[in-house]
């Protein structure tokens, strides 16, 4: 039983099940490393079902924001994300992953089916392992640093292009000045929005949180007393304030990462979920730290506009700011393996 | 169809001839999967008759629920107000097994509560309704069962594959006292609706969770004593109404109580309520299923009580009341 809701962090690669018998202890492991995964709120919206050498992603609909992302699009995306991380688990111990989306003959009707065989594949995920369990969503104000071409260009390297997602990192000032705007716009849109805080507010959690999941408020660089509140002051906080800072973040980002794809469909959200993850982690090994913000691209409005200013015809489906961090946040709970398997 | 399927796998997406051209073409190549009961058509895979056919389920029944009954085996034993509980649930969880069972062919008299025509006349009631489920879901593997003796009943409980819930909807007091014994044993549920009148009355017995010494929410005490070869049908009768009891019963329906035997042939039942009593119980099957909170217990659902304003008047009571009276005088000669 799990003691505490930050103990699936504390997860170790010496754990590795190497004198087992059962491939399914294996494929138990790495869904270790894919529950560590970000998700939109910290709703860790996945159930997994172990079948041998197989592992069944289903989305979890009773966690998801049924107000905000009545598309699922988000809660595809986080299952994108756990994905990733299973994907560069199992990667580094030396199996590769055959992986089918929504497949056809699958009655059960699962998000993803993955399959692992024993296999050296020498992929980039290898890189990124050691990164898995330092992962943060990091909504601090950056440094005043750029992020040279050179570097973002080998944190591209660790996606793929099979995934047909496109990214898109933006440094120039204009195109970041329009993105700023939309994104306010999305802030406000939301935020006057009483039914869009009460679910958000639903999510935050008290620095003092002992539950599995959510957003302790430390993460927003609110410190302990005051984020007892944590559900009051979403609730309450007025649009406005909440734009004032959100611009304030991003006018101190170097560099904004958006992700297209052509379609716009479950399938293309598993895999924006997917792209991101890679990128983030690789973001990490280059000591650059990312933070999503999903307002821009779920609000049809701006996501439109967001896709006339960077001159795509691909519609986006990923948002985040990305730079430098003097700091890095506490990682946020995580529920126990044990809730997530389906058996 | 294949629209319709492209539909509600993305139904944010407004129509796009080229997006789901693509998609057509995309399911044209699947291989058409095998079906139990031929149709004039076939689609891509099993995935999108069951997708096609829950899609109104959602979200009231996600998508983890909906494998959780699809994956539930129901045993029908009975199927008057049965068929409709059958064909209902079938409807409802497109399950993948079910097992029904009655010995008797459809007669004439049971046209007003069987779903079925005069075509259906002197056919097997087990065919019949075999028949319905496997239109209404062509991969459910219909095991059907017609003599109802009590190694056949064991049977039914032991094969594969095993039965996860039964219903009983049997007239025969020595199959209904095995089932339950039966039940009690393995740990299943029992659920039984009785249409009386344009009630129904649904009674559960959670054998899987509850420990249930007596049978029947022991509504009869020590049922499972009586010898039932030898008692005469005056004591039949008497069982049966102990059974089933005087409560919530219209009074137009405890006065067919007396008829029976001398106007009327038996118990009548109407097409409605057994329709009714044959969605109370798909429903209970649900709700058992995905875990709700069903005890055991007896549950009415009075359509005369919703419906009827004077239903509860003082009158009407007391005309019920002297009623119920006089027969379990009756009752006691």
């Amino acid at each position: 039983m799990q003691k505490y809701s930050y103990e699936p962090w504390e997860v170790n690669e010496d754990e590795f099940p190497k004198d087992s018998t059962s491939i399914a202890d294996i494929v138990r492991f790495f869904i270790r490393y894919a529950i560590l995964a970000p998700s939109s709120h910290n709703t860790q919206p996945w159930k997994f079902k172990i079948t041998g050498n197989i592992v069944k992603i289903f989305p979890d609909f009773d966690r998801s924001l049924v107000y905000s992302d009545r598309l699922y699009r988000e809660l595809h995306i986080s299952l994108g994300c756990a994905l990733a991380n299973y994907c560069v688990a199992a990667d580094y111990f030396g199996y590769d992953t055959i992986v089918e989306y929504y497949p056809e003959s699958d009655l059960e009707n699962p998000a993803v089916v993955v399959g692992i065989h024993k296999k050296q594949t020498n992929r980039l995920g290898k890189e990124l392992f050691p990164f898995v369990t330092q992962r943060t969503t990091n909504r601090n104000p950056y440094l005043d640093q750029k992020i040279p071409k050179d570097v973002l260009d080998n944190i591209l390297r660790y996606t793929s292009s099979k995934l047909n997602i496109d990214v898109h990192f933006i440094q120039e000032s204009n195109v970041k000045k329009k993105i700023i705007d939309l994104v306010d716009e999305s802030i406000l849109f939301a935020f006057n929005d009483t039914i869009f805080k009460e679910e958000l507010s639903s999510w935050v959690r008290s620095n003092y949180t002992k539950k599995g999941d959510g957003m302790p408020l430390f993460g927003f660089g609110i410190p302990g007393l005051i984020s007892v509140f944590a559900p009051f002051l979403i609730k309450n906080m007025p649009a406005q304030i909440q734009s004032k800072i959100d611009k304030g973040l991003l006018n101190q980002s170097d560099t904004f990462m958006v992700l297209s794809s052509k379609n716009d469909d479950k399938e293309a959200w598993i895999k924006t979920g997917e792209v991101y993850e890679y990128l983030c982690l690789a973001c990490l090994k280059n000591g650059i730290a990312t933070a999503p913000m999903a307002g821009v691209v779920e609000y049809d409005k701006t996501a439109k506009m967001l896709q006339a200013a960077l001159e795509i015809t691909e519609r986006p489906m990923f948002f985040a700011r990305m730079g430098y961090a003097s700091q890095s946040p506490h990682r946020t709970p995580r529920r126990s393996l044990d809730d997530v398997l389906l058996f | 169809m294949i629209k319709e399927l492209w539909s509600i796998r993305n139904p944010h997406i407004e129509f796009d001839e080229k997006i789901y051209r693509r998609f057509k073409r995309a399911m044209s190549l699947k291989s058409k999967p095998k079906l139990r009961k031929s149709l004039d058509f076939n689609l891509p895979s099993e995935k999108a008759f069951f997708e096609l056919s829950t899609a109104r389920n959602r979200n009231l029944i996600n998508i983890e629920e909906q494998n959780k009954l699809r994956n539930t085996v129901v045993a029908f034993f009975g199927l008057s107000v049965g068929s409709h509980a059958a064909t209902t649930w079938i409807m409802e969880s497109r399950a993948g097994s079910v097992k029904i069972i009655d010995p008797d062919i459809i007669s004439a008299t049971n046209l007003n509560r069987i779903r079925s025509g005069w075509e259906s006349v002197g056919k097997k009631k087990v065919e019949v309704v075999q028949n319905i489920i496997s239109e209404i879901n062509p991969f459910c593997e219909v095991q059907s069962f017609q003599k109802g003796t009590p190694d056949e009943i064991r049977r039914i409980f032991d094969d594969y594959p095993k039965i996860d819930i039964l219903v009983d909807e049997v007239d025969d007091f020595e199959a209904k006292i095995l089932f339950r014994k039966l039940a009690r044993e393995k740990r299943i549920p029992v659920v039984s609706a009785a249409d009386v009148g344009d009630n129904v009355i649904l009674d559960v017995e959670r054998y899987d969770i509850e420990p249930q010494p007596k049978l029947f929410l022991d509504r009869v005490p020590n049922i499972d004593k009586i010898n039932f070869s030898h008692l005469p049908e005056r004591e039949r009768k008497k069982l049966i109404i102990n059974l089933i009891g005087f409560e919530k019963n219209s009074e137009r329906m405890i006065d067919s109580l007396f008829s029976i035997g001398g106007s009327i042939v038996t118990w009548p039942q109407l097409g409605a309520t057994a329709t009714v009593a044959g969605g109370l119980v798909a429903t209970t099957l649900k709700k058992i299923v995905l875990g709700e909170k069903v005890f055991s217990g007896r549950y009415y659902l009075s359509l005369d009580d919703l419906l009827v304003q004077d239903f509860n008047s003082l009158k009407r009571k007391n005309e019920r009341a002297k009623k119920i009276s006089q027969i379990k005088s009756l009752l006691k000669k």
